[in-house]
Order: structure tokens, then C-alpha cells, then sequence
């Protein structure tokens, strides 16, 4: 499609906004606007376009400038108290993951029985999930996991606050 | 943002929270009350849906309250405004494509309400207007829009689409020759349309 650009578009454009168009126009202008396709274009188009802007005042009816500002307001407000509630979320699941395995290795340390326990459970879990090679070679679980789940917990001990701190820094 | 429950309200408005807006709330109610009601007839014309228009506006306040940019003038200050409604719209339709929920386009105008409902050569002329901009694709409506409705420049509708402003004109000048025969095939079906409400 070739690109046709009337230099006139803006005269024709002027008219029509200023509500000069088509009678308080000159008749070189109208004389104009009647051979040129483009400037003919720019009247059906805009015309319709102004048309339909102007009748549509009655039908808008957006909230008030200060209720706009009140529900921003409300929203930024919630939505900072959200940003500041977040490290305070990430150090309460820290904290408690900390105690729910600082109790499992108490409880294991100081109860044979429940050492069993989660020994075997281990084993059924671990034999399960390596296929049935795995179960072939009988071994106590409960005996070595000791030493392991205190290096773990000893690790997540020092990882902790860690992680609290670059939760809660602000960079 | 979910619904505020009475409790949430008067805990918010009591809590000494810093809310990070650039603009002060006169300069914000000055700005809102002179830019609006324009962007949602905008907002209003490129989706074809006045109340996802509605939802739009108030997002796109929100979100121009929450930018830290420095105005260089009014100008800018709106353009960048109908820059946020206009890639809030564009993800809508994003949205709405994958998800195959809304058909934006192609609405019945005839089931809006209209003041008046005259169903006069005004009024049908309006609604010739109207579906034949929901033929033609959101940015080609857009594009009208500012120019002739809205009465912005190129550079600002460059701004605001998301364009070169040399891209503007060819562009204005293609969407203006589709709703231009639009329009010119309309009338008889208007004419017919208001004989049979008749």
C-alpha cells in the first residue's frame, strides 16, 4: 500500500477540532478536502472519532480522585506491611524447622527404642528407593545415624542465622 | 490485591507504614481529575470492555503512583501514564489468548447501555463507530484513539505505543484508511438495523 501524506491534513484537522468544519470553513479548503483522499479520510475518521468521545461523558463514572488516592493508599500500605512481614516468615520456618530436627536428634540421642524406630523406618525408605539390591546386606541404621543427624543438625545451626541475617538485611 | 475487610482497613490506616509515593496526594488528585476520564474512554475503546476498563484504570494509577520517575512535563507525566494502561491491556490479551477466557474484540455494542438509548442517526452512527473499531486490531484502535480523540502528538504516541514516532504516521495513516472504508460500508447496515428496532 503506498503511503500517501497530504500536507493539508492538519488545516483539515484544525477545522474539525475547532468545530469550524464543514460550515464556517473556507470554500478552498471544502474545495480540497472533496479531491483528496487522504484529507477525506482524516474527516470520516476524526468526525466519527470526536462523535462518539463527545457522547460518552454521561456514560463514564470512574471512582474520585480521593478514593483513588485512599485505595492506593490501602494497597501500598498492605502491600509494605506484606515486604516487612517476609524475613519475619522466612525466620519463623527457620526457626521452627530448627527445633522440629534439634527434637529428633534429642529423641534419638536419648531413646533407644525411638532410634529403632526411625532406624528401620529409614531402612524400609532408603532399601525402597534403591531397589532390591539394597536390602540384601542387613545393617543397624540407628547406630550410624546418630553421629550423622548431629552433624546435620549442627550444620542447619550454623546455616540459621545465616539465613535469617541476608533475610532480614536490606541489601 | 485481595478484598479489605473492615479490621484490615482500620489496622492499615492506623499503621505508621511509609508509603513510597513520588507524587504528594494534591498533585495526584490534580493529575487524576485532569487525566482520568480520558484514559478510561482509551481504556474503554481498545478493549471494547467498560468494565474491564474500569479495572484497568484503577490498576494503572496504582502503578503510575508507585514509579519513581522524574517528569520532565505534563506531557510525559500522561504519556507515561497511558504507556502502563497500554502494557496493562497488551498482557490482558496476552493472557486472555493463552488462556482462551475473553474475547476482547467483537462485543454486541448494541447490549451496552447507552444514555439515552434514542436509537437515532446519532446513536447508530456511534455504534457503526464502535464495531468498526473492533475490527481493527488493538494497536490500529489505540493509535486512533490518541490521535483524534485524544489529541496527542506523534512523539507521544510513539511514547505511549511503545514505537518510533517516524512509525506513527504510516502507521495512523493504514489504520485510518481500514476504519475509513469501515465506515463507508457501514451505513447501510445501519440504516437497516434502525428500521428493524423500529
Amino acid at each position: 500500500m503506498k503511503i500517501v501524506d497530504c500536507c493539508r491534513e492538519d488545516d483539515v484537522l484544525d477545522a474539525l477540532t475547532s468545530g469550524r468544519w464543514p460550515e464556517r470553513t473556507d470554500d478552498e479548503l471544502r474545495a480540497h478536502v472533496a479531491g483528496c483522499a487522504v484529507c477525506a479520510d482524516v474527516i470520516a475518521v476524526a468526525s466519527a472519532v470526536l462523535e462518539v468521545r463527545d457522547a460518552e461523558p454521561a456514560e463514564i463514572q470512574i471512582p474520585s480522585s480521593a478514593v483513588m488516592w485512599w485505595r492506593a493508599q490501602m494497597r501500598a500500605r498492605q502491600e509494605a506491611a506484606r515486604e516487612a512481614a517476609r524475613p519475619i516468615n522466612v525466620a519463623q520456618v527457620i526457626g521452627l524447622t530448627s527445633v522440629v530436627v534439634l527434637a529428633i536428634v534429642a529423641l534419638v540421642a536419648l531413646s533407644p527404642w525411638f532410634g529403632g524406630v526411625l532406624g528401620s523406618w529409614m531402612h524400609d525408605v532408603l532399601g525402597a528407593a534403591a531397589g532390591p539390591t539394597a536390602t540384601e546386606g542387613r545393617f543397624s541404621l540407628a547406630g550410624w545415624m546418630v553421629p550423622v543427624v548431629l552433624l546435620g543438625a549442627g550444620v542447619w545451626l550454623v546455616l540459621a542465622p545465616l539465613a535469617i541475617y541476608f533475610a532480614v538485611s536490606e541489601d | 490485591m485481595r478484598d479489605l475487610t473492615f479490621t484490615d482497613v482500620e489496622r492499615l490506616e492506623a499503621a505508621e507504614i511509609d508509603v513510597p509515593f513520588e507524587m504528594d496526594e494534591d498533585a495526584f488528585r490534580a493529575f487524576y481529575d485532569r487525566t482520568a476520564r480520558s484514559l478510561w474512554s482509551y481504556l474503554s475503546r481498545i478493549t471494547s470492555d467498560p468494565s474491564a476498563a474500569d479495572d484497568l484504570l484503577q490498576e494503572s494509577f496504582y502503578r503510575f503512583l508507585r514509579t519513581r520517575v522524574n517528569w520532565e512535563s505534563e506531557s510525559h507525566r500522561r504519556a507515561y501514564l497511558f504507556r502502563i494502561a497500554t502494557n496493562l491491556v497488551r498482557d490482558g490479551q496476552r493472557r486472555s489468548r493463552r488462556g482462551q477466557l475473553v474475547a476482547l474484540p467483537d462485543q454486541d455494542h448494541n447490549a451496552l447501555p447507552s444514555p439515552g438509548a434514542d436509537h437515532g442517526e446519532a446513536s447508530a452512527r456511534r455504534t457503526d463507530l464502535r464495531r468498526a473499531m473492533d475490527r481493527l486490531r488493538p494497536r490500529e484502535r489505540a493509535l486512533l484513539w490518541l490521535a483524534y480523540a485524544q489529541g496527542h502528538a506523534h512523539t507521544e504516541i510513539a511514547s505511549t505505543l511503545g514505537v518510533t514516532t517516524g512509525s506513527v504516521k504510516p502507521l495512523l495513516f493504514r489504520a485510518r484508511r481500514k476504519l475509513a472504508a469501515l465506515l463507508r460500508s457501514a451505513p447501510a447496515r445501519s440504516l437497516e438495523a434502525t428500521r428493524e428496532d423500529r
